[in-house]
């Protein structure tokens, strides 16, 4: 294609919001700079989709009045920082517009340099290694490759754009150190290659992507269903009005309800009201002009769904007085049907599920103490993320029962503490047994990459197998069986005498056969056994014991 | 003037100009703050700071740990301004507890001026 029409660069545009729309989670997943909240994804397509709102129903003759739809759209839509950023990125796209019907290779690229020119124009101290870093090094990367001629087809353009888009992303945690220390690229980079993957996609491979189910948005509500003081979200637009009354729409609004917003636009008036009157509200509107878009919700009832659950489990946590049943007590945390069952048969009380990727909070672990009727109870939080979260759940405790937490890393090392564990001992012997049999083995976990990253001199891309122990990579690879034939050598040494295989879900009994039997072949002297464990991360646990 | 308290190796002092200039940092750092904005009295007239003052244009009251603060900014003309207050905001507080471990209370955004 040479140049695309205003249809064309429309449907684009929507086909991009929906892709976009499908990678929300993994670009929150990378957010941590400026504050990391997990937003940017949920952010930027807010304020896509506003401008696809914009341009939905609407028919336009030149790309000028689409992007400047689309700009304006992404403005009042604009949410968070990328969300600005990405609605400046957009105005600076359609400034370059002015007068052109259609979007040819050289104005593409001339609007891509004004974008990054007034996305930086916008900050006063501009922090490199985000998403304006990706805008101006796609923008460079572009226009050199255009001064040099190499571009004939606006395919080949968006596909430079996103291979120079991953370059620069690639860069950007050598730019924040911030980003390294997380081991992540930019979100808000991560967005915007997304775009432009997903205007490729459209345009190159002709996929479409159709509109997702929206997530429904959960707003908590902290106030309670009785404070609900107006019972009624009231909305709507009145249109064909002649004159501005938006001073004496919001007086009356104020007499009879709150969270009033009432903002006109020319012919244009939208009313967010809550109040216990919304036929009041709309007799009173009528007499201005028409009304569109009218929608009215319970915010009881809405707010009573919300709580309910919440509530019900708060009541399962105050049980009255705390029951002393046995001396010694288990909470641990698990993830895997296979891992819970073996817990289960080594005397853990209570299993928490989580671990990797899914952290049990403080809470849980106070539930699951208050759930076990013991003097003394034995916490295992079994991941090193969760660690924390147990600890401070023993500031936040009210108990009389004695509860340590036993610093373990992974499923195994709880295994061994628990083997290692006499009820006929007091609790610091039984303690320092457990470190001891904790510290006497050794662990290696095989999961799969979930993105790209260069550690330990190793390359891997997203979907390898990595081998990890001690918190540290020590295998990648293509093959699941290679990677954890080595990952067994590397923890297997002259006093290993047990090496033991957990599989997960996701491995076929082929596979597990596999590995055992070439262990074995590989060291007669070791015994080895397999057992299921269920989960879904890890693919093999291999655990060396002396 | 600023906060104190005492652990168990001494007293900690944290001044409202230290305070002031982790704000002016990270609103600066802030996506659509072209600048930071002090009106002196003399002349109303509304001065783009540089960084060695950034200061003047930020107000703070800190007291019993929580930190209140007035912000005056200047935006870029076309930005959606309460989407960028509301970022500063976020990114201010977030600052205030990370460094200095206070909490943060009002956090007011005043905007000044737009630059066209």
């Amino acid at each position: 294609m040479k140049f695309l029409t205003a249809d064309v660069l429309k449907d684009m545009l929507k086909s991009t919001n929906n892709y976009l729309k499908l990678n929300i989670k993994k670009i929150n997943a990378l957010n941590v700079f400026p504050v990391p909240d997990g937003d940017t994804g949920t952010n930027m397509s807010a304020t896509l989709d506003s401008s696809i709102k914009e341009i939905d129903s609407k028919v336009f003759k030149s790309v000028d009045e689409l992007m400047n739809a689309v700009a304006f759209g992404s403005l009042k839509g604009a949410r968070g920082n990328s969300g600005v950023i990405l609605s400046q990125l957009l105005r600076g796209f359609a400034k370059e517009l002015k007068g052109k019907d259609v979007l040819d290779i050289p104005t593409f690229v001339a609007c891509l340099k004004s974008a990054s020119a007034s996305a930086y124009r916008a900050v006063m101290k501009p922090t490199e290694g985000t998403m304006l870093t990706v805008a101006r090094g796609i923008a460079e990367d572009v226009e050199r490759e255009a001064l040099s001629n190499s571009i004939s087809e606006i395919e080949e353009l968006l596909e430079l754009c996103v291979l120079s888009g991953r370059k620069w992303l690639s860069k950007t945690p050598e730019m924040l150190p911030i980003l390294k220390e997380a081991n992540v690229v930019d979100s808000g980079g991560m967005g915007l290659v997304v775009i432009f993957e997903g205007m490729y996609k459209f345009l190159k491979e002709g996929i479409s992507f159709e509109d997702v189910q929206e997530e429904a948005v959960n707003e908590v509500a902290s106030i309670k269903t009785n404070e609900i003081k107006f019972t009624y979200c009231t909305e709507f637009f009145i249109t064909g009005l002649k004159r501005n009354i938006e001073d004496e729409f919001k007086e009356y609004l104020q007499t009879i309800g709150d969270s009033i917003i009432v903002i006109q636009d020319g012919e244009i008036l939208k009313t967010h009201v809550h109040t216990n009157s919304p036929g009041k509200v709309i007799e009173k509107a009528l007499k201005y002009g028409e009304l569109i878009n009218i929608k009215i919700d319970n915010m009881k009832y809405q707010h009573q769904e919300f709580v309910k659950a919440e509530t019900a489990q708060k009541e399962d946590e105050n049980i009255e007085d705390e029951m002393i049943t046995k001396e010694y007590g288990f909470v641990a945390v698990s993830q895997g049907e296979g891992f819970n069952e073996i817990l289960k048969g080594l005397g853990v009380d209570f299993i928490i599920e989580g671990g990797q990727t899914m952290n049990p909070s403080a809470e849980d672990f106070i539930s699951a103490i208050k759930n076990v009727p013991a003097k003394n109870i034995f916490v295992f939080p079994n991941n090193k993320n969760v660690i924390m979260s147990a600890e401070l759940s023993l500031q936040l405790i009210n108990t009389k029962k004695n509860v340590k937490i036993v610093k373990t890393n992974n499923i195994p090392e709880c295994i061994a503490a628990l083997i290692r564990f006499d009820i006929n001992s007091d609790v610091e012997t039984n303690i320092q047994r457990m470190q001891e049999a904790i510290d006497s083995i050794k662990v290696a976990e095989i999961t799969q990459a979930v993105r790209d990253t260069k550690i330990n001199g190793f390359e891997i891309k997203e979907g390898d197998f990595i081998g990890i122990s001690k918190k540290e990579i020590i295998q990648s690879g293509k093959d699941l069986i290679k990677v954890a034939s080595s990952c067994a050598k590397k923890i297997v040494d002259d006093s290993t005498q047990i090496l033991s295989i957990y599989y997960g879900k996701n491995v076929s009994s082929d596979d597990v056969q596999k590995l055992v039997e070439n262990l074995k072949a590989e060291y007669p002297q070791i015994d080895i056994e397999s057992y299921e464990s269920g989960n879904d991360i890890y693919h093999f646990i291999i655990v060396a014991e002396m | 003037m600023g906060v104190y308290f005492e652990n168990e190796f001494g007293k900690i002092e944290i001044t409202n100009d230290c305070i002031a200039t982790i704000i002016g940092l990270s609103s600066m750092e802030s996506y659509g703050v072209v600048g930071m904005a002090s009106k002196s009295v003399t002349d109303g007239i509304v001065n783009l700071l540089g960084r060695e003052n950034l200061q003047k244009g930020i107000k703070v009251i800190a007291e019993n740990g929580v930190v209140n603060a007035d912000i005056h900014i200047i935006v870029e003309y076309g930005t959606r301004i309460p989407v960028i207050a509301q970022n500063i905001k976020e990114r201010v507080s977030y600052a205030i507890e990370k460094y200095t471990g206070l909490k943060s209370g009002n956090i007011n955004i005043y905007v000044d001026g737009i630059r066209l």
